[in-house]
């Protein structure tokens, strides 16, 4: 009995991801039940529409992931799965998979096409009224699957992505508002190290804390699934950083999954905390300058939430709550003397004449194990353009893009995908020496290690010039003595290096601090900002960008939304009325025991 | 090196005459005593004389220059720069030509290089370039460089000692002299991490110091190093703009060295730039990508709209590098229209972005598409093998 109610609960949640519209039946693969070995991709939901199942196998191909549909009508049905080629050139799609349907291989290969787009599986005849449907994975090689669509008609749904999400909305039967509204007092938009150590600070000064994030671990790029290790000092807020920050292991180790335990545990710890993992914020709205709420999906069966409270935190990375309320914010490098920010002797490789859109890259971490046997990498002629003759046994920071033509937001995934065929590209050519034969890879992550997007606008923008001042604010709440760490391109000396590989230039510094005035927005007016989103300039970005500085933000913000719950006011009032007693907290919070 | 035995035959010299002088009778050595003095002060300001004009006076060992050596006929104290860790403080000289043209800032380093209060002298001649980058070094006869146990560098060591010295970057330059011998380093085996191998850890180790210093001269090197590359570049800098000049720009301009056209391009104004720009064009296709963006950056708009420049820039968009592309589609703002026929020759070299910023300036270009331009879009959306065909057949059908 109850493993029938189990059933029919699964049944009822499929069936609200599963739309029936034009004849036709739609199904998010993502929402799949059993995803077999595909992974979830959350990250270019904004770009292309919506999350994806993805075969990331680095070149073995992986389980098949399989659900179970239930049609009222019998008949023929034709079936489009939206999907993309990911490398489209002069070779075999490295993506493609195919479609089973009751036991069945539709023939058609799928992930030929470029960009994401409707491809035609083929057409079947439905007798059952229920009947199981897998994809099967043929490369290892992340094919990517969004949604199939089931239809009696032979028109191809719409692509372009405003009349595609249009059609989305009503074949899902969605309402404009999400059915499930939950209030707090306050919400923080991103689990990593700064959205944990700000969600931790508010809630052991009584706040109810919603802290909501995109992925199953927390942590951002110090979670095991990206495996950044954290740098930075502690500050005054080594109590709580201690709780979620990393050993220092090398960067990619599998050690982290030791810190993420610990990570996961202490966040849980807290009553005051609620935690949504899975979960990703699609849009925010604000009246008047205030942000009202914060709409979010699940990942994957798409279940939404409204978020309200009075005081909002992002913690996002790229800054989405404040691009979305209206907020002001800048990307790019300023010019030199925009801020006085120039070092003279690096030149145009730290500060430009002239402003650009130049941002620090994104990384992807990846290792390989020696086994005792030898181990077969498959060819991978579409990844030869990007890594050329370059070769790897391993990576680490400096596997790093950026390029101008490219933005870290709208062309994330076309950034991740071109690190993936670097890798792959560059293991391949390794693996050529016969002194390589027994290495496989281990691990490579496919979420993106960003540095450096949008970045918001605070009352005070923090830059290079506060740090070569050694400015000493009056409300300085975060402090730092690592080197001012900013990286350029090393194709831009020489354009015969590869275009995916990086250096970094330090400035050594003595301490330095980031004021509260540069942790919440300029126009929005219950809006905090931390993390890489902060109020700085790109110079400004480069030294506390790394994650305990991060965590310094997070946590000074939250204790900040502590006292404007209890006075009833805003961040900006914090500074103006309320500085002495913001700042006495963070002093004493130090020794506080739980 | 010719110098220093001539240095040691007119000590000889002056030896021979200082005994002459002695085995004279007393009597006659007070009358004839300033004899020798005045022939030696003559003979030693003569052969100095000869010297500094002697243009094999300089001889490094390692010069990654052309001939600038060679042309050296003077030298001029310039400054002076204190070591802040020996407190010792060393003599900058600039060599120039017989046009008086500066060529290269010198320094003969005497320094101590000291492990726990044990002090070895060093004794090195450093070359640097008029923007203060470091270009070779000579040693000085009967002063080889040497390891801490006293041995001899060998040719390798000297080869080493030259790269490490010509690598801004090195590892060195974040390093203090107590983190060489850092007791908590991880040994050799926890870098490679548990037999999984990790490509270095962030920052430094002590594997990748080692590789990069000479072995046994590890404070040598530190020492030099950061010498060569402290705060005496800054007075070098400082020092060349102070002597900078219309005739050293021109030099500049036309020398074979990227940080030379860059400076030159620094410094210039909008007119110089347009009295320049045969020149400069020329520098734009042979320079890195770093010197290319910064020519693109800034050339005013009024050069751009000359039919000559656009035509120049743009007839070599496929050879330049991605991100020299994608400034050259953003210029089509300012450049000529000739420039948007053009670019409709090389669509296949655009990535997509930049096809789209292309695309989106012909539609909003004031001049319409010349047939060219259409024909070549035709083309290329019919080209099976070109990947963002897609895109041109939506900008076509618009068209229509």
């Amino acid at each position: 009995m109850a493993k029938t109610s189990l059933i029919l609960i699964t049944h009822l949640f499929l069936l609200s991801f599963i739309g029936l519209g034009q004849s036709g039946l739609l199904i998010e693969a993502e929402s799949f039940p059993d995803k077999g070995g595909w992974v979830v991709d959350p990250q270019f939901v904004e770009q292309m529409g919506s999350p994806y199942l993805m075969a990331h196998g680095m070149g073995k191909p992986v389980a098949k992931a399989s659900t179970e549909l239930k049609f009222d009508q019998k008949g023929s049905y034709h079936i489009w799965a939206r999907t993309k080629n990911w490398v489209p050139g002069n070779w075999d799609a490295p993506g493609r998979f195919q479609l089973v349907v009751d036991g069945q291989k539709l023939p058609n290969i799928l992930g030929k096409t470029t960009a994401w787009g409707w491809e035609y599986a083929g057409i079947v005849e439905i007798n059952n009224k229920k009947i199981v449907i897998e994809l099967l994975d043929l490369t290892g090689f992340n094919g990517r699957c969004d949604a199939i669509f089931f239809s009696q008609s032979d028109q191809v749904p719409p692509s372009s992505p405003d009349e595609l999400a249009e059609w989305r909305k009503t074949v899902l039967q969605e309402v404009p508002v999400p059915p499930t509204i939950k209030t707090y007092e306050l919400v923080v938009v991103g689990g990593g190290i700064a959205g944990c150590a700000a969600a931790i600070a508010a809630a052991e000064e009584g706040v109810k804390v919603a802290l909501i994030h995109d992925r199953p671990l927390l942590g951002g790029n110090a979670s095991s699934e990206i495996r950044v290790h954290t740098l930075g000092i502690y500050g005054k807020y080594e109590r709580i950083l201690k709780m979620i920050d990393t050993e220092h292991y090398p960067n990619g180790s599998p050690d982290a999954k030791y810190d993420q335990q610990k990570r996961g545990r202490n966040v849980k710890s807290y009553e005051n905390i609620d935690l949504y993992l899975n979960v990703r914020a699609y849009d925010a709205e604000a009246n008047n300058f205030t942000v009202i709420h914060v709409d979010t999906r699940q990942t994957s069966t798409g279940e939404r939430i409204r978020f309200k409270a009075p005081l909002f935190i992002d913690a996002t990375g790229d800054g989405w709550i404040g691009y979305w309320s209206g907020a002001e914010y800048s990307y790019g490098r300023e010019s030199v003397d925009q801020y006085d920010e120039a070092w003279d002797e690096w030149g145009e490789l730290w500060s430009p004449e002239e402003a650009d859109d130049f941002v620090m890259g994104s990384s992807v971490l990846w290792r390989t194990q020696v086994e005792a046997e030898p181990q077969v990498f498959p060819d991978v002629p579409w990844a030869l353009e990007v890594a050329k003759d370059h070769e790897a046994v391993a990576g680490e920071w400096y596997w790093e893009f950026s390029r101008n033509d490219l933005h870290q937001i709208e062309d994330g995934e076309e950034i991740r995908d071109h690190i993936l065929r670097a890798i792959y590209g560059s293991f391949s050519n390794a693996k050529q020496r016969p002194e390589n034969k027994n290495y496989r890879l281990q691990w490579v992550s496919y979420l993106l290690g960003k540095r450096e997007s949008r970045r918001l606008v605070g009352d005070h923008i923090f830059t290079f010039k506060d740090v070569t001042d050694l400015t000493k604010f009056p409300d300085s709440v975060v402090q730092e003595i690592r080197e001012i760490d900013v990286h350029f391109q090393q194709n831009l000396e020489d354009e015969n290096k590869p275009d995916f590989l990086s250096k970094a230039l330090f400035y050594e510094t003595e301490k330095y601090y980031i004021p509260y005035r540069s942790l919440y927005s300029k126009n929005i007016s219950n809006l905090f900002m931390a993390g890489r989103c902060f109020s700085c300039s790109h110079l400004g970005l480069g030294g506390p960008r790394v994650m305990r500085t991060t965590g310094q933000m997070g946590a000074a913000v939250g204790f900040a939304a502590s006292l404007c719950k209890k006075y009833g006011v805003n961040p900006r009032d914090i500074y103006e009325k309320h500085l002495a007693e913001y700042m006495a907290l963070i002093e004493s919070q130090q020794w506080k025991n739980r | 090196m010719a110098v220093f035995s001539h240095r040691l035959s007119l000590v000889k010299i002056c030896v021979n005459l200082c005994n002459l002088w002695l085995s004279m009778e007393k009597n006659i050595r007070y009358t004839y005593r300033l004899i020798p003095l005045i022939v030696t002060n003559i003979f030693s300001c003569v052969l100095v004389g000869f010297f500094s004009l002697n243009p094999s006076f300089h001889k490094p060992l390692f010069f990654s220059m052309k001939n600038e050596v060679k042309e050296i006929t003077q030298r001029e104290k310039v400054f002076r720069f204190l070591n802040l860790d020996t407190l010792i403080s060393h003599q900058v000289e600039l060599l120039s030509n017989e046009h008086d043209e500066p060529l290269l800032f010198y320094a003969y380093i005497n320094t101590p290089v000291c492990i726990d209060d044990i002090c070895k002298p060093m004794h090195i001649e450093i070359y640097w370039n008029l923007l203060g980058t470091y270009v070779g070094y000579g040693v000085v006869e009967g002063q080889p460089l040497t390891k801490f146990d006293h041995d001899e560098f060998e040719t390798a060591d000297y080869e080493k000692l030259h790269h490490l010295l010509s690598n801004e970057h090195s590892i060195l330059k974040r390093k203090k002299m107590s983190d060489l011998f850092d007791k908590n380093a991880l040994p050799e085996k926890e870098i490679t991490y548990k037999g999984i191998e990790v490509d270095g850890l962030t920052g430094a180790t002590k594997k990748e110091i080692k590789s990069s210093v000479v072995e046994g001269a590890l404070y040598s090197c530190y020492t030099i190093w950061h010498l060569v590359h402290g705060e005496v570049k800054t007075k070098m800098l400082d020092h060349l703009a102070s002597i900078y000049s219309s005739a050293l720009t021109e030099r500049f301009l036309y020398a074979e060295y990227a940080d030379y056209q860059l400076y030159a391009l620094k410094q210039m104004g909008k007119d110089e730039l347009s009295r320049y720009f045969p020149q400069i064009i020329t520098i734009f296709h042979e320079a890195n990508p770093l010197i290319r963006t910064y020519i693109l950056k800034k050339l005013p708009e009024a050069l751009w709209r000359q039919q000559t420049l656009s035509q120049q820039l743009y007839h070599s968009f496929s050879e330049v590098d991605i991100n020299t592309k994608t400034l050259l589609i953003k210029k089509l703002s300012f450049a000529h229209p000739l420039a948007l026929e053009m670019l409709s020759i090389h669509i296949e070299d655009m990535s997509r972005n930049q096809l789209k910023m292309y695309l989106t300036f012909l539609s909003n270009s004031e001049v319409a598409l010349t047939p060219l331009t259409k024909e070549n879009l035709q083309r290329a959306s019919r080209s099976e093998t070109y990947t963002y065909r897609y895109l041109l057949n939506d900008f076509l059908e618009k068209l229509e």
